[in-house]
Parts: C-alpha cells; structure tokens; sequence
C-alpha cells in the first residue's frame, strides 16, 4: 500500500494538529506548508483533515503529520480523539479579526486539557499580509504568548510568508525536546499511544518516538 | 415632541443593535461559509447562489435558535438547494430532516445528540464488523475522527452528489438508522484494507479516499441493507437511551474543568 513506501523513510513521525476559530485559516496553512498550495474558497473544513511532508531537521528526517479540524465553537468538545497523540500545535488566530484573538485563551485551555505538557505550542498570527485591516497588534500576541509560555509567529499562508518557518520552528523545538527525552512518555499513556515500545518494523509511533531503524539515543 | 421623536428612534436603534448583537453576531461563521460551501459550484458558488443559500440557513436559524447556525448545515442545505424546486421546499425538507429524521440535539450548541451517535456507531460497529473494532480499537482509532463529518453532514461533504441523494432517498423513507447502515457499510467495503493498517493516519486516508470515490450508488447500499444485518429503529432508540447519560456526564464533566482552569487564572 501506497503508505508503506519509501516516503515512509523518516526517524521521526510527530504529529501536529491545528487549531484556532473557523476561518482564521488553518487548511491554509496546512495546504501551503504541505503542498505549497492556496486557495481563497477552500470548502469549510468539518470532520479531520491531515496532510504530512517530510523536512530536513538538524541531521534527521522529520515526518510532520498535521492535522485540521473545524473551528466552531461548538465542535471544540467532539476533539479530544483529534488531540491523542499530539506533539506540537499551531494556535492561529486571524489578525484582522480581534475576536479570534480573544478566543485563544479559551483555545490554550482545551489544547493543556488534552495533551502532554511537554507539547511545543506555537501562537501563530495569520493574514498578516492584510495590513490595512490589522485588528491585533504584533505587541499584544507577542506579549500573550510570552506570557503563556508559547512561541509566536505572524504569518500570511496567502503570501507565503513565515510558513515554512513557522512549522519548521515548531518541527524542530520538538526534536530538540525529543533528543533531551524531556518528552515524559510515562505519565499520560493517553496522550502517547505505544510510546515507550519502539517495535522494529511497526510504524505505531505517531508521536514523539524515535523510529524504527534508527540508533537508539 | 421633536424630543420623544428623538426617544423613539434611539429606543429603536438601541433594541436593534441589540437584537443583531445577540440573534446575528454568531452568525458571522455562516457568512464565511457561504463561499467555502461547494466552492467552483457552477450556480452555488454564485452570488444568486450565495444569497439563496443565506436565506435558508439564516430562516432555519429563526425557526431553531438552541440550533441556530451549525458548520456542515451549509452542505445539507445547500444540497437540498439543488435538488428542491424552490428555496422555500428546501427549506421545509431541511427542517423535516433536522425535526423528523435524524436525532435532535445533533446540531445544538454541544452537538450532544451527535456525540451519542458517534457512542451508538462505535457500537454497532464492534457487533457487526468485530474483527474491524478489534483492529481499530488496537490502534485507538476513534471513529468519530471520520464518522463525525459523515453524521453531521449527513454524507454530503463525504460522499460524490449522486450517492449523497440516493441515501437521502433512502434516509427519508426509512429513518435515522439508515446513517448507520452505510457508515458501517463503508467499515466493511473496505475491511481487508483497514485490517492491514498500522496507524491511525493510514485508516483515515483509506476512509476518506474511499468515500470520495464512491461514483456507485449501487455497490453502497447493496452492502449497507445486504451485507449488514438490520437494525430496528426501537433497538437504535435504545442504543441512544443507553448512551445519553454517559455523554452529558462527559460534556458536563469537560465543562466544570474547563471553567475552573480559566477561574484559577
């Protein structure tokens, strides 16, 4: 099956998933980091969307599966399935919409809930290619997620502008925190399905473990 | 005079924002989907198309305020749009849907009647196709990472037009149950493919692809009523019965904690 080739050849899968209010762009970003691909009426995203790409990360190879969900408020609670395993996530808001902004809290809240605390949170500022209609300041964010404890990142999916970095940056503070074995795999099982169990020749790890085949750290 | 004139209009504005403050504003959502409903739809992706589509989303959510507006009801709606000779028959089909057909409370501002269904599928689908459940509960698979879509959309987003209409036809005459029937189905056409799967991303690929490709409406409903034994709507009421109180103590439960943390703050 088309799954198991050689795209597969990576040392580490990790799972990503996006979040943030509906229409702040979150496909966007998922399509122009994993397909370079834009589009202005994408279909408004319902159940779980994913898409992977594999990039370079320091000397390994980095299998960045991120995952996309609806925005509603109301689907916030159906999610916690979307959450399993999640080692990095990207919260977006929308620049020109300051209510996007305000919701992020609420958003840091459900993310801490369902996941690890070792998960790389990244706050990330989109349609910053909209200027004129800026509604949040760069200050304010930056400040919000120092104080949270989360990198911060503005980014325009329309102009390409900070993707790339944006998940490059989140892919890579996860490996460092996987090669610091920072990650405590022990303490919630759930968010970590298999995890301690590195079994050669199965590809059960979604998550911050290091592959099959590779040398053990 | 001139001054309770004054008094008058202010009243009226004031009540008037107010009215759009409270009724409208969550509504924004809907705006944006209008276009992102079948995008590159050669009459729905037309302004015409986007109006008519606003009137019968914005109507429906008059008429049911605890629904109000739900992402995946432009879909259905629109759909409906397509199929019904005018906007008012659509309308009326898409409230007979929400109101006669499916579970209530699957749109509403928790989407609980939704979670039950989702809890009822997981069901069904561990005494129908066990080895399946077995293989995806391994993997900790939860078929609401894709059956949520299929449910809340009632297939249209899932599967081509065509396919979405004959199960319609068949979902109208016989009732809810029939979304299980071919969600299960889908479980099944594919069984030998998901049986070898080793993660969950792989899983929900071969559902998704599959469910796009479905151009038969034949082969789907074939093995949703043939292949799949039936099910009695009295049996699938109590399925839900059995299910509420699990899922309201869940969307309690995850309510009280998130509140608290954002009290401690």
């Amino acid at each position: 099956m088309a799954a198991y080739r050689a795209d597969d050849d990576y040392d580490y899968l990790f799972k990503v998933v996006l979040i943030g209010d509906s229409g702040v762009g979150k496909s966007n970003l998922l399509s122009r980091f994993t397909r370079n691909e834009f589009s202005l009426e994408s279909k408004s995203t319902i159940g779980v969307e994913f898409a992977t790409r594999s990039i370079r990360v320091d000397d390994k190879i980095v299998k960045a599966q991120i995952w996309d969900t609806a925005g509603q408020e109301r689907y916030r609670a159906i999610t916690s399935a979307y959450y399993r395993g999640a080692v990095g996530a990207l919260l977006v808001y929308d620049v020109t919409r300051h209510v996007t902004f305000k919701n992020v809290e609420r958003w840091l809240k459900e993310l801490r809930d369902h996941t690890d605390s070792n998960i790389v949170i990244m706050l990330i500022g989109n349609k910053a290619d909209l200027r004129h209609l800026r509604a949040v300041s760069t200050e304010d964010a930056k400040a919000f997620a120092e104080r949270e404890n989360t990198f911060f990142m503005e980014t325009s999916a329309l102009e390409s502008m900070n993707v790339e970095n944006a998940f490059t940056e989140v892919l890579t503070q996860i490996h460092h925190v996987v090669s610091r074995k920072a990650l405590d795999i022990g303490d919630d099982p759930a968010a970590l399905p298999k995890g301690q169990t590195i079994n050669v020749g199965s590809k059960d790890d979604v998550s911050a473990v290091k592959k099959v085949g590779c040398c053990s750290s | 005079m001139y001054v309770y004139i004054y008094i008058y209009i202010y009243i009226f504005f004031y009540t008037s924002c107010q009215f759009y403050y409270s009724v409208l504003s969550p509504f924004y959502v809907y705006v944006q989907d209008l276009p992102r409903t079948f995008p590159g739809h050669p009459w729905l992706d037309t302004p015409d198309g986007h109006a008519t589509l606003r009137r019968v989303l914005v109507a429906y959510s008059f008429r049911d305020s605890d629904v109000g507006y739900c992402q995946g009801l432009n879909y259905v709606a629109a759909l409906l749009l397509l199929v019904m000779k005018t906007e008012e028959d659509a309308f009326w089909m898409l409230a007979v849907l929400l109101e006669n057909v499916l579970v209530s409370d699957c749109y509403t501002s928790n989407l609980s009647g939704c979670h039950v269904e989702q809890r009822v599928f997981k069901d069904l689908l561990v005494k129908k196709c066990p080895g399946i459940a077995a293989h995806l509960e391994a993997l900790e698979f939860d078929v609401s990472l894709v059956a949520t879509e299929w449910f809340l959309c009632v297939f249209s987003k899932s599967l081509p037009s065509e396919t979405t209409m004959r199960v319609w036809d068949v979902l109208f005459y016989e009732g809810a149950k029939v979304l299980f029937h071919v969600a299960l189905a889908i479980f099944k056409m594919k069984e030998d493919e998901l049986l070898m799967t080793r993660q969950v991303g792989d899983v929900i690929n071969i559902l998704q692809r599959t469910t796009h490709h479905l151009f038969d409406p034949d082969e789907l409903l074939t093995v949703a009523f043939d292949k799949i034994s039936s099910m009695t709507t009295t049996t699938i009421s109590k399925q839900r019965k059995k299910q509420e109180p699990a899922v309201m103590a869940e969307l309690d439960e995850r309510l009280r904690r998130l509140n608290s943390t954002v009290d401690d703050k």
